[in-house]
């Protein structure tokens, strides 16, 4: 790549950026001016919820004879009212005569749901004669014969639904807090004995986290996910203008006919997107901070716990965003940067944007949900991790943020390189850089799907299955039950996979392909392949399973999980090993790679390049198995077995290896005392397990294997190419 | 020098599965001289130059073009050419100084070089009027001009023509076709790809004509006429597409 050439194209890009308009008011002066103004309208709204008043009827008689009375001040004298009751527009109204509880009740309820007033309290006649009794008792002029729970206390109708009725109840219940306490105090003077009594356990709190640090929890949970989506946004809108936008202008053409490479123009494109998505995120961030701390802290009332908070602004925090945003901020610009290329317009690019923004929100929105805490495992998630990291240097938690800063990067920059590699890919792909306006004909689309069937299968047909596979797992995931016995699991396990994972795919190689066999990659193999699958699995077995050890430790399997396992454990336990081989080792074995290997792979092999074909497999391979710890090590090993049957051009070698591994794993499982490789064992947390060396031994000799399938085999390149392109002689 | 040998190139479509855009063309183009690419809309020219300027790789077969093959050695491929097409705009936030003078630095030209280089594109156009506008406020003709000197700035040996007239007036359209008579007194080798046959009487010098993404004919003005027997290049155009379309149906 020349670097020169990248910053000629960085500046020329920048530069044109910059003269426009609308891409710097979307990117800066929007971000900039957007909290001010929210702050604003957030002034006037507190305005006018602070100056709305509950309108309230106060039925039956509200002072009682020596005790304080409920209200402190009067309706003539609002300056003595409590905050609360100048709040309150009050109605008394006399209980009415010969009335019940009841009556009043639906009477009042008939009232509210006319709107004639808020909320009501109801205190029965019933309620003063039993706090007259009380003040009696207390005097030890009577004896304690009543309970408190024989008589209606204070009554408050509401309706939960009215918003206006809800805060107006809330009004009337710190009322009442307020004067139960003055009532209980009043009544323990009468009794002449200590206050202390009523509240004989009382408990302190020490929070021992820095004064700083708690103020800027606020800001903690709300900065990540605020950036994070305005370097999203910062990116996507120059990313658009620079690449679907260009396409329009006819500017791209202009520029891929000149001397840069593709590289290059998309480095030059990419750092341009970077520059402006970082620096909507900053200004982003100064327009938070300046509206946190100089209009809505000035609105809260001095003293408040939201004054505090808001007022407090982490200023530091910009330091951090600025190193933790830097691979966010490339991978978000480079996945707008491939999104913006395929579309044809600015307008089909402005479409691209909620997909990206649905994925990239959920993942910012863990790092806000309780108990997810930054750890290896969520530091290793893109986005989520980055969230994370960034909230714990808001909150001072340096050593955490620091412990796991680089597995938060280094994931970052490896969803980076996937991004970059994938925008490079579209910018490379004359379909997606001369797609024309294309007409879509269900009827034409159909009639080509059967008249003109491809050899193998299409990109378009492996991603069908693919979906297809996972929604009827899906369903079978949530229809299945826990099995009864043995022979349920081994046909329900069995079913289940036939059908959901096996039909998929050989239904459209069958009906969608000229060469069913083919597409699902049924052809002789080299013998050589054949027993190297054989040998291969057994010494990658140690392999495998300190790799599933090694997940367990980063995502370790919750209880619930191994709750929910259990039962199903405990029934593989209890069946014959040739049906638990049929159900988990050979079934899945055969139909598994049919669909990933088979149908899906040799689709994707069509569109893409084999490494990038292999790798989607794998992730969908991945994404079938549901738990997480099973999903990271079924993709591993799709890319393995995707490797083989790439090189191999058949699916036979994966089978074995597929079935082998599988039968192994469960053998292993079900011998706890290993004692035919006792020699090749070693303890580990409790059980045993391979020693370390026979693992590395294993996977040297594995990597040899592997290394001479590569030398032994060729893809099987030819026929793709000749089906892809009819003509070629 | 262009050499193009045996080129295919085939599109993916939904309703013919695949369509066959160009189909087995061939034909040399030498320094000095103008070759025209003479066909309808969708004959397969912009597939061919396209091709060539590297923006679509072939099917099959092989061209190259100043001695560089368009597959394998595409940067030094886009190096040797100028490619004006009507599918090639300026940036609209650009001015015309700036537009030329990023190519010319794009293409690796040492500054002093390219200034010399650009003030003698600049006369020879006749740009210098408009030199600080912007793309946005240029019209047709100085746009035109605009894509011409980038094209050439960096001196190339080869040049390509993409209909390049289309949407221009009868005036800027002839200051175009002077600018390549010009450039072919430069010893420069043009291929000029247009649907015009006044265009291709005026400035070609070797024709062929294309329908349906294959060469009917080829040779200079002089021996088409002669061969088909006809004294204007339109008819021998019409006789030609008419027989290709009557052998199309038989078939």
């Amino acid at each position: 790549m020349n670097w020169r050439n990248v910053k000629r194209l960085f500046i020329r890009e920048l530069l044109g950026q910059l003269r426009d308009r609308r891409t710097i008011f979307t990117t800066v002066l929007l971000p900039v001016l957007i909290y001010p103004v929210l702050g604003l309208v957030l002034m006037q709204a507190a305005q006018f919820i602070t100056q709305s008043t509950s309108k309230i009827v106060i039925v039956g008689d509200f002072q009682y004879a020596g005790l304080p009375a409920l209200l402190t001040g009067s309706q003539k004298d609002k300056d003595n009212y409590s905050i609360t009751e100048s709040l309150l527009e009050l109605a008394p109204e006399a209980f009415p005569e010969n009335a019940t509880i009841d009556g009043v009740k639906e009477s009042l309820q008939q009232r509210l749901d006319s709107k004639e007033f808020d909320a009501a309290l109801v205190l029965t006649p019933e309620f003063g004669e039993y706090l007259s009794y009380l003040q009696k008792v207390v005097r030890g002029e009577t004896e304690l014969q009543r309970q408190h729970g024989d008589l209606p206390g204070p009554l408050i109708v509401f309706n939960s639904v009215v918003d206006k009725s809800k805060i107006a109840r809330s009004r009337i219940s710190s009322l009442l807090e307020g004067w139960e306490e003055k009532v209980r105090k009043r009544l323990f003077e009468l009794g002449e004995l200590p206050l202390g009594v009523a509240t004989p356990i009382s408990f302190e709190t020490q929070d021992i986290a820095p004064q700083e640090s708690q103020a800027a929890e606020f800001w903690a949970s709300l900065i990540p996910i605020m950036l994070l989506l305005w370097t999203l946004t910062g990116a996507f809108y120059p990313a658009v203008d620079l690449c679907a936008g260009e396409k329009e202008r006819g500017t791209l053409e202009t520029l891929l006919c000149g001397p840069a490479k593709r590289v290059e123009i998309v480095t030059g494109k990419l750092l341009t997107v970077m520059v402006f998505s970082f620096a909507t995120s900053l200004a982003n961030l100064v327009a938070i901070a300046f509206t946190g701390v100089f209009m809505v802290a000035k609105v809260m009332p001095v003293g408040s716990e939201l004054h505090a908070k808001l007022g407090v602004f982490p200023g530091w925090s910009i330091l951090w965003s600025l190193v933790v945003l830097i691979p966010l901020v490339a991978m978000f610009s480079a996945l707008s940067l491939a999104a913006a290329t395929f579309a044809r317009s600015s307008k089909e690019g402005q479409y691209y944007m909620m997909p990206l923004m649905m994925l990239a929100l959920p993942l910012s929105m863990i790092s806000i949900l309780p108990n997810v805490e930054l750890n290896l495992g969520t530091s290793l998630i893109p986005v989520s991790g980055s969230a994370l990291l960034l909230r714990n240097l808001v909150e001072s938690q340096f050593d955490v943020a620091i412990r796991y800063a680089l597995p938060v990067m280094a994931s970052s920059a490896f969803c980076c390189y996937l991004a970059v590699r994938w925008a490079t890919f579209q910018f490379n792909s004359e379909a997606v850089l001369f797609r024309e306006s294309e007409k879509w004909d269900l009827r034409l689309w159909l009639r080509q799907l059967i008249r003109n069937k491809p050899l193998l299968p299409t990109g378009g047909m492996a991603i069908f299955v693919a979906f297809s596979i996972l929604m009827l797992r899906y369903v079978a995931n949530a229809a299945a039950t826990v099995p009864e016995s043995w022979q349920d699991f081994v046909i329900d396990n069995s079913l289940a996979l036939i059908l959901t994972v096996g039909m998929p795919a050989i239904l459209v190689a069958i009906i969608f392909t000229r060469n069913p066999l083919a597409s699902l990659k049924i052809q002789k193999p080299n013998g050589l392949i054949i027993l190297l699958a054989i040998v291969l699995p057994l010494f990658l077995h140690p392999v495998v399973l300190w790799m599933g050890i090694g997940i367990e430790k980063i995502y370790p399997i919750s209880p619930g999980m191994n709750a929910a396992l259990a039962p199903v454990e405990q029934i593989m336990s209890g069946a014959p090993w040739w049906a638990m081989l049929l159900a988990i080792a050979v079934v899945p074995g055969i139909f598994e790679e049919l669909a990933f290997r088979g149908v899906i792979l040799t689709g994707l092999q069509k569109n893409a390049k084999a490494s990038s074909a292999i790798f989607v497999s794998a992730a969908f391979f991945g994404i079938t198995h549901g738990i997480l710890q099973q999903s990271i090590n079924a993709f591993a090993i799709g890319l393995l077995l995707g490797y083989v049957a790439v090189r191999a051009g058949s699916l036979l070698p994966t089978i074995i290896m597929h079935v082998l591994h599988n039968g192994i794993t469960y053998m292993f499982s079900q011998n706890a005392d290993h004692e035919q490789v006792a020699v090749l064992m070693t303890e580990y947390e409790g059980q045993l397990m391979y020693s370390p060396v026979v693992a590395v031994v294993g996977g040297f000799v594995a990597l040899l294997l592997l290394y001479v399938i590569h030398l032994k085999t060729r893809p099987d390149k030819h026929k793709l190419i000749s089906d892809r392109f009819p003509y070629v002689q | 020098m262009i050499v193009v040998d045996n080129l295919r190139k085939s599109y993916p479509d939904l309703e013919q599965d695949q369509v066959l855009a160009v189909d087995g063309v061939s034909f040399r183009c030498e320094p000095g001289r103008i070759y025209g690419l003479l066909g309808p809309n969708g004959a397969g020219k912009t597939t061919i130059l396209r091709t060539l300027a590297t923006l679509l790789k072939p099917t099959s077969g092989k061209a190259t073009v100043a001695g560089f093959d368009v597959e394998t050695e595409a940067e030094m491929v886009r190096r040797s050419i100028g490619f004006v097409s009507n599918n090639t705009s300026n940036y609209d936030r650009m001015s015309a100084r700036e537009m030329v003078e990023f190519f010319g630095r794009l293409h690796g030209m040492p500054e002093d070089e390219m200034q010399q280089r650009a003030q003698l594109v600049y006369q020879q156009l006749q740009m210098t009027d408009f030199l600080e506008v912007t793309g946005g406020r240029m019209s047709t003709g100085m746009k035109q001009k605009v894509s011409i000197a980038r094209a050439i700035i960096h001196n190339p040996p080869v040049l390509i023509f993409d209909e390049a007239t289309v949407g221009l007036d009868v005036l800027v359209g002839r200051s175009l076709q002077n600018t390549v008579l010009d450039l072919r007194e430069q010893g420069k080798c043009i291929l000029y790809s247009t649907h015009h046959m006044r265009e291709v009487e005026r400035v070609c010098d070797q024709i062929a004509i294309m329908h349906n993404g294959k060469i009917l004919c080829e040779g200079s003005q002089g021996e088409l006429r002669e061969r088909y027997k006809k004294t204007d290049l339109e008819d021998v155009f019409f006789d030609l597409i008419e027989q290709q379309m009557q052998t199309e149906g038989q078939a």
